[in-house]
């Protein structure tokens, strides 16, 4: 009768040891996350401003070499209005946009 | 005959190697004349035949250098930044076997 229940008893030498105190990762210091930062800022801004430049300048020089056939897009642009039905429609008529007279008279006189 | 503005665009240089002082003629009668196409016809007609002239010439003598500046160009949206090498192929052969019958 006495060897039917036993008491359910720690273990030799007790549990271990609860660790309930609070855990926190070692922390990084300010001065490196703000050193990072302004790493990264720096590089990412620097890198963003030579392509901007580049993608400008690439612009600049489309935009030179587009109005090279210029002369050639007018003079057709031209002939065929003179040859439209509108030929004879003087003063009223809508023109090809062209150079102004204000362009003109910016132009340095010989 | 007729020319898509691509083409213009990748032969520039060579149009304006022979057709500058004709270009140059109509830009400064549009400068002097004011917005009228009337008043510039002449040149208009002059820069309209000397690019279509060039252009025949580079259709028929030089087509596959100008074909393949071309399909570069369109397939790069009509940029010509990255035709360098495509357009020096072209002007190349311009010089070698149109300019100087312009000459």
């Amino acid at each position: 009768m006495s060897n039917k229940w036993t008491q359910d008893l720690p273990p030799v030498g007790g549990f271990p040891k609860l660790n309930y105190n609070r855990r926190a990762p070692v922390a990084i210091s300010g001065y490196a996350i703000f050193g990072t930062f302004l790493v990264v800022t720096t590089v990412t801004t620097a890198i963003y401003f030579n392509e901007k430049i580049d993608r400008l300048n690439n612009q600049k020089e489309e935009k030179r070499r587009l109005s090279m056939i210029l002369p050639i897009l007018q003079a057709e642009n031209d002939i065929c209005f003179l040859a439209s039905p509108h030929k004879n429609v003087y003063y009223t008529r809508w023109m090809p946009p062209q150079i102004n007279k204000r362009q003109m008279a910016a132009l340095p006189k010989h | 005959m007729e020319n898509t503005s691509v083409e213009y665009l990748v032969s520039r240089e060579p149009l304006w190697k022979v057709c500058e002082p004709v270009y140059e003629a109509f830009e400064k009668c549009k400068m002097e004349n004011g917005d009228d196409p009337e008043k510039c016809l002449n040149r208009s007609t002059a820069v309209v035949g000397c690019a279509t002239k060039v252009m025949r010439e580079i259709s028929s003598k030089c087509k596959s250098e100008l074909d393949a500046a071309v399909k570069n160009c369109e397939n790069n949206n009509n940029r010509t930044i990255g035709n360098e090498k495509e357009e020096a192929a072209l002007t190349s052969c311009f010089d070698s076997k149109v300019f100087p019958k312009f000459c």
